[in-house]
């Protein structure tokens, strides 16, 4: 990530509508915003359509940041991509409302050992096979670090629900990791 | 990531953090291509975006003109009436021994008929045009009105109680009493006594609402319709255009007619400017710049039935439509990468644009003949071109009329 001097101009860059600016900023973070797109979107022409949305967001928004309320460039980016992604599944009605599931028998919650072995893209095909409303919360959970009450806020659900999604999200990833890659 | 819940101590222990963990630093790999692609997208969403926040200013800034230019006009209205000087207040004269005489005169506490008018009032109420008023100032001077009260009593009479074999004219002016409160139950002031108040004349502004708040319409596979330039070369090929189509700016003139008290017609003449800016994307990056502009001409017909009319406000309905046909029109077609200018493509330029709408109008009268009016309402366009053009975005849209108009 970039010096923060440099940060500071690069985000002036931007606020001014400097062309140059943007190119460098998406050359730079195409990759890694994708990156976090993917875990959400699973098309992946909608995942196009997320990425870019997001830049356009970074880059009209980008008169409003302000390092000191909102950390590093970087951690801004991520936070605008996660909002744009969500929005995105929201819009299209992807968050299916599954409240009334039940919580499930098992407690196996454990994910199978073979999980340190994995690769990235393993991992991440792993996350895609999951229908978007676990994916999302396991999403928001694992890798944004909210809590249950963060996750009902942002989804508009229950906290207890979000927890039960939770279980249930893992339940059927540890189903698919072991259905593809064994369970040791 | 240290957040402070008992939520978040629980997930740190989450064995399926090592999910996480091996996700971390995670790059989606795009291809060159997809990223040039994705680039050039982002750049036409900005571009769009920076015009809808110049059009969303620009409407701001009409919009405060406006109300400004009312203010002012309202202010050179009714300025004059503010600081003209206060109707004197009448009191009776010297008791009169004869007690019809007392009664008469008391009772009738027009200014002309009482001996307290101040002077300055004098040459006002002589230069006055009312017949009334020059009636009554012909033979009975104000002295006229000390000395001589039989005659002035006599005068009231005429002027406060018109004859009953004579209908009151409600056009007759009237005089300065303590029973009115301007404004209120007195008809609207006029101008001129001249004329009927059968044609009426507005300039006014029209615009669509719905344009001005939507997006631009975007399409990613778009046929070749309006291209016979560049895509003939061979293997090349357009992958997506995007639109945006600037909000129109309308002016009109509008005359009407009343074929009744409530109903009448009018049409007119309505100018409107449009504007579009196109950016067309071919297979090997090329993107080309389409600016059009055309002014177009409009004949509005409408039918509009005044439900209220209280006071200084008028209340109608108004329907109706109007068709339009460009006068002139401007298209450049240019290459931004390597600055060179194409030759502007041929298409079908007439565009008959014809439109169907419905409006509430409410007017404000400064006086009789002068007015200024707002029709909210709901219109239809049809585009009959094959170049779409804003009203294929936004066919059903709010529409808003303004201006000021004149009877006559």
């Amino acid at each position: 990530m970039a010096h923060i001097s440099d940060e500071q101009q690069l985000v002036e860059s931007l606020a001014r509508g400097d062309k140059n600016a943007r190119a460098r900023v998406y050359k730079q973070y195409v990759g890694a915003i994708g990156g976090i797109c993917r875990r959400y979107i699973g098309n992946d022409n909608e995942l196009k359509d997320v990425v870019q949305d997001t830049f356009i967001e970074i880059f009209s928004s980008a008169h409003r940041f302000r390092r000191q309320d909102r950390g590093s460039l970087w951690g801004w980016m991520h936070r605008i991509a996660v909002r744009v992604a969500i929005r995105h599944l929201r819009n299209n009605k992807l968050l299916e409302n599954i409240d009334e599931i039940e919580i499930p028998d098992s407690t196996e919650e454990e994910p199978p050992p073979i999980i340190t072995r994995l690769t990235a893209e393993q991992i991440m095909g792993c996350i895609q096979s999951l229908s978007a409303t676990y994916r999302t919360v396991c999403n928001l959970y694992l890798f944004e670090h909210k809590t249950h009450i963060e996750i009902g806020k942002i989804l508009g659900i229950e906290p207890d629900s979000s927890a039960a999604r939770l279980s249930r999200a893992k339940q059927k990833l540890r189903e698919i990791i072991i259905s593809r890659y064994g369970k040791e | 990531m240290a957040k402070n819940s008992i939520h978040t101590d629980e997930a740190k222990h989450d064995p399926w953090m090592q999910i996480a963990s091996g996700l971390e630093g995670y790059e989606q790999p795009f291809d060159a291509a997809e990223q040039d692609a994705m680039f050039s997208a982002i750049e036409a969403g900005m571009k769009q975006r920076e015009m809808a926040a110049k059009q969303h200013l620009r409407l701001k800034r009409t919009f405060i003109i406006t109300v400004a230019c009312a203010a002012v006009l309202a202010g050179v209205m009714f300025l004059p009436r503010v600081f003209a000087p206060e109707p004197q207040q009448t009191t009776p004269i010297a008791k009169s021994t004869d007690e019809t005489e007392e009664k008469e005169t008391v009772k009738s506490d027009s200014i002309v008929a009482t001996p307290a008018l101040n002077n300055a009032m004098k040459p006002a109420l002589k230069a006055s045009a009312s017949p009334s008023l020059i009636h009554l100032n012909e033979p009975a001077t104000f002295t006229d009105t000390l000395t001589q009260p039989n005659i002035a009593i006599h005068k009231e009479e005429e002027l406060i109680k018109p004859t009953e074999t004579e209908p009151q004219n409600p056009e007759q002016p009237h005089v300065w009493s303590e029973d009115y409160a301007y404004g209120e139950d007195m008809p609207l002031p006029h101008i001129s006594d001249k004329g009927g108040d059968k044609w009426e004349l507005a300039l006014f502004t029209h615009t669509t609402l719905n344009s001005a708040l939507g997006n631009p319409y975007v399409a990613d596979e778009a046929p070749n319709i309006y291209w016979n330039g560049i895509n003939k070369a061979p293997g090349l090929y357009v992958t997506g255009q995007r639109w945006h189509s600037a909000v129109p700016i309308s002016v009109g003139l509008s005359f009407g007619y009343k074929i009744t008290q409530r109903l009448s017609v009018k049409t007119g003449l309505l100018y409107t400017l449009m504007k579009q800016h196109r950016t067309i994307y071919y297979n090997n990056g090329i993107e080309v710049e389409d600016k059009f502009t055309s002014h177009s001409i409009g004949v509005p017909l409408h039918l509009s039935y005044n439900w209220i009319n209280k006071g200084r406000f008028e209340l109608y309905t108004s329907i109706g439509g109007a068709v339009s046909i460009p006068l002139k029109y401007t298209n450049r077609l240019t290459n931004e990468n390597n600055n060179i200018y194409i030759n502007p493509e041929v298409y079908d330029n007439k565009q008959v644009l014809w439109s169907i709408d419905a409006a509430v109008g409410l007017q404000y009268n400064f006086c009789k003949e002068i007015g200024i009016y707002a029709e909210p309402g709901v219109g239809y366009f049809i585009n009959t071109s094959k170049r779409p053009t804003i009203y294929d975005d936004y066919p059903f849209t709010f529409i808003l009329r303004t201006g000021m108009r004149l009877n006559f």
